[in-house]
């Protein structure tokens, strides 16, 4: 029984029996109340842990003023770690990295090894040597801790996130709040494909694009960065993973499961991750590794997968004999300059031949085709097993458009004002038809210039212009039978 | 009717002596508290036997998931239950046979240790009240407020000002542990830093 509830029944008990105690005995109200009180202090006494010390303090007295370190070797010998020091330098200015895994994932295991070996995940964190699942606190880089997705003592952390894939790992800013919440998520990495330095690099990226963010928004003043910070606050709560959270398991969770099991403290009331990490088949090739589901920040949308090559499998040397462009460079990628000197030569071919197929290779996948390395880059275009057309980089040059001579945006040609329309409704009255004929001239004619110079546009997906020549007709009509009704008067 | 008013105000008088602490009480997850454990899970290391010492480094076993710290309560692969009263000697040796690194400081320095740990994102077991051991959960420096978990009382965080955080390691006898493990992080959420 909790000592709180023993010190409750006591008190109720004894304030019962005191008040009725005092009310037969003819004591009054302050016998009551005193009684009471003494009552409340002697069931608190009662409730007291029991008599036994459950601290030596006479050890704590005869020690005095030191400090131990047990270093988590149980081989040492006790003394040799007694000292008398104070705390080590603080190390709140320190990232953390923190990995979620599973039980029996070896990507997560692959991960945890390459933590020790791998030069690059090394310089962001130096693993204990006893120790695969925590940082050495003296001199890693940054924190890390390894966590079990399934550890019930562990799993309210993730609540607000969500772990796709195993092994998650998860960057998160210093303690000290220079970069900001130490709360927010950096990034979030999902699955390890063995390649140590790529997921060095991609955190050490995240990191660098994160302070680049911080260091702009000081620039913006505080204030700004301020109301961001609750903006983002508020969004960060939206983002929360979908769904309530699962209601937590019998005997797991419950605050009243240790104390209502009848085994009491027989039994942990969670399993806690294994001591030793349970053994993992062989590592799979990084192509059966969980693919990275739930990454943060989100990457772009990709684009519309590609068709299939329809074309059929030419033997090596041959030319396809479906129409194609290649543009044939050193390696698979154009530097910008290349792109600007080809992109005039391809507009002309794209005019000539709509949707011919452009392609880049580089000059190792294109020896089907009469390029030297002397001509690169180069532009190909290919149709029934033959070169149609090749233009060398020398000929580059020829297919550049002169240079326009610089001109005043004034000599952006406006549609002529639809004086016609305007002066047709003012002319009748501003009857219903009229106006608005006038209404829809004028409107067209402000769109058509505002496009005219590269301006938006209101409604630009409105066939106005198509009405403005069915309206124009009727704005004569009504004109010529203004005029036609004006002229008897004047004779008249 | 008047006895009756007498009588209730009186048992309010006790309640409220009784559960004081509860009113100016925080909870996790909090700014200004340096362990994060809510009180769900602070319930498994609830006093039922005297064993306060190894609730307390419990607690921040699990805040700091070390799982060998965190169930010293229970007999699991870490090794043997640890139960009953605890001196620092006793604390270095099961640290030692579980593999788990610790400072075990008694002395004057407690409090530079406990300014530390809370400052960096740690928690620490402290000795506090008559023979006994609670969790050190936070220190706001700004106010030098002190709050600290009873194993008693596991539902709540108790604050303290200086003077009564002062008496209250004191009445124990200063002597803490502390883990060298690295600080959890905080409870990560997801914000949109790069707008």
């Amino acid at each position: 029984m909790s000592p709180n509830l023993v010190c409750f029944i006591a008190f109720a008990v004894v304030c019962t029996l005191g008040y009725f105690g005092a009310r037969r005995f003819g004591r009054g109200r302050f016998c009551a109340a005193f009684l009471s009180v003494l009552c409340v202090l002697c069931g608190y006494a009662l409730a007291q842990p029991p008599s036994e010390p459950e601290v030596d303090m006479a050890e704590i007295r005869r020690l005095g003023d030191h400090v131990q370190y047990v270093d988590g070797d149980s081989k040492t010998s006790p003394g040799d770690y007694v000292e008398v020091m104070g705390p080590p330098a603080d190390d709140n200015h320190k990232w953390f990295i923190s990995i979620v895994g599973s039980k029996g994932c070896a990507a997560c295991a692959r991960l945890k090894a390459d933590l020790k070996t791998d030069e690059y995940l090394r310089a962001l964190v130096t693993v204990h040597e006893n120790d695969d699942n925590h940082s050495d606190t003296k001199s890693s880089w940054a924190h890390y801790t390894y966590y079990l997705a399934d550890d019930k003592s562990q799993e309210f952390r993730w609540k607000q996130i969500k772990l796709s894939g195993y092994p998650t790992i998860i960057v998160q800013p210093p303690l000290n709040k220079k970069y900001g919440d130490p709360a927010t998520v950096v990034c979030q990495i999902t699955g390890y494909d063995g390649d140590g330095k790529k997921l060095a690099t991609n955190i050490a990226a995240a990191i660098k694009t994160y302070l680049a963010k911080q260091a702009e928004r000081r620039q913006q003043g505080h204030r700004a960065q301020l109301v961001s910070i609750v903006h983002a606050r508020d969004e960060g709560r939206g983002a929360r993973d979908e769904g309530p959270p699962e209601p937590p398991a019998p005997n797991s969770l419950d605050p009243r499961s240790s104390i209502l099991d009848p085994r009491g403290w027989g039994q942990a009331p969670w399993t806690p991750a294994p001591k030793v990490d349970p053994p993992v088949g062989p590592h799979p090739s990084p192509d059966n590794v969980l693919p990275p589901i739930f990454d943060w920040p989100p990457k772009p949308a990709p684009g519309p997968a590609p068709k299939p090559d329809a074309t059929p499998a030419t033997p090596d040397g041959a030319i396809p004999a479906t129409p194609e462009c290649v543009i044939v460079c050193e390696t698979n990628m154009l530097s910008r300059e290349d792109e600007a000197r080809i992109r005039p030569v391809l507009e002309r071919i794209k005019r000539e031949r709509p949707g011919l197929r452009v392609r880049i290779a580089d000059l190792r996948d294109a020896k089907n085709l009469p390029v030297q390395q002397s001509e690169l880059p180069a532009v190909v275009v290919t149709s029934d097993g033959k070169v149609d057309e090749k233009v060398t980089a020398r000929l580059f040059p020829l297919f550049t458009p002169a240079e326009p001579a610089a001109t005043p945006a004034t000599q952006v040609v406006a549609p002529p004002f639809p004086w016609q329309e305007v002066a047709t409704a003012v002319a009748t009255g501003g009857s219903i038809p009229t106006v608005a004929a006038a209404a829809l001239a004028l409107f067209v004619w402000w769109r058509q210039r505002r496009r005219a110079l590269n301006q938006p546009v209101l409604a630009p997906n409105l066939p106005l212009e198509q009405l403005a020549p069915l309206v124009q007709p009727f704005i004569a009509q009504i004109a010529a039978a203004i005029a036609e009704a004006l002229k008897p008067k004047q004779q008249g | 009717m008047k006895r009756i008013a007498a009588t209730v105000a009186v048992a309010l008088c006790a309640l409220c002596g009784i559960c004081g602490s509860s009113a100016r009480a925080i909870d996790c997850p909090d700014e200004k508290l340096a362990v994060d454990l809510p009180a769900e899970i602070r319930a498994w290391y609830r006093n039922q036997d005297g064993s306060c010492v190894q609730c307390s480094n419990g607690m921040t076993g699990t805040d700091q998931n070390v799982p060998a710290f965190a169930t010293l309560l229970w007999d699991t692969e870490y090794g043997r239950k640890e139960r009953g009263g605890s001196g620092p000697s006793r604390v270095a040796n099961y640290a030692r046979a579980r593999n788990v690194r610790i400072y075990n400081i008694t002395g004057n320095s407690t409090w530079d240790w406990m300014k530390w740990c809370c400052r960096n994102g740690r928690g620490a077991a402290i000795g506090a009240g008559g023979s006994h051991f609670q969790t050190l959960f936070g220190h706001d420096p700004a106010t030098d407020t002190w709050w600290v978990c009873n194993n008693n009382s596991t539902s709540r965080v108790d604050q303290y000002t200086w003077e009564q955080f002062r008496r209250l390691h004191l009445a124990s006898g200063e002597w803490i542990v502390v883990l060298d493990y690295p600080p959890h992080p905080r409870r990560p959420v997801y914000r949109e830093w790069w707008k």
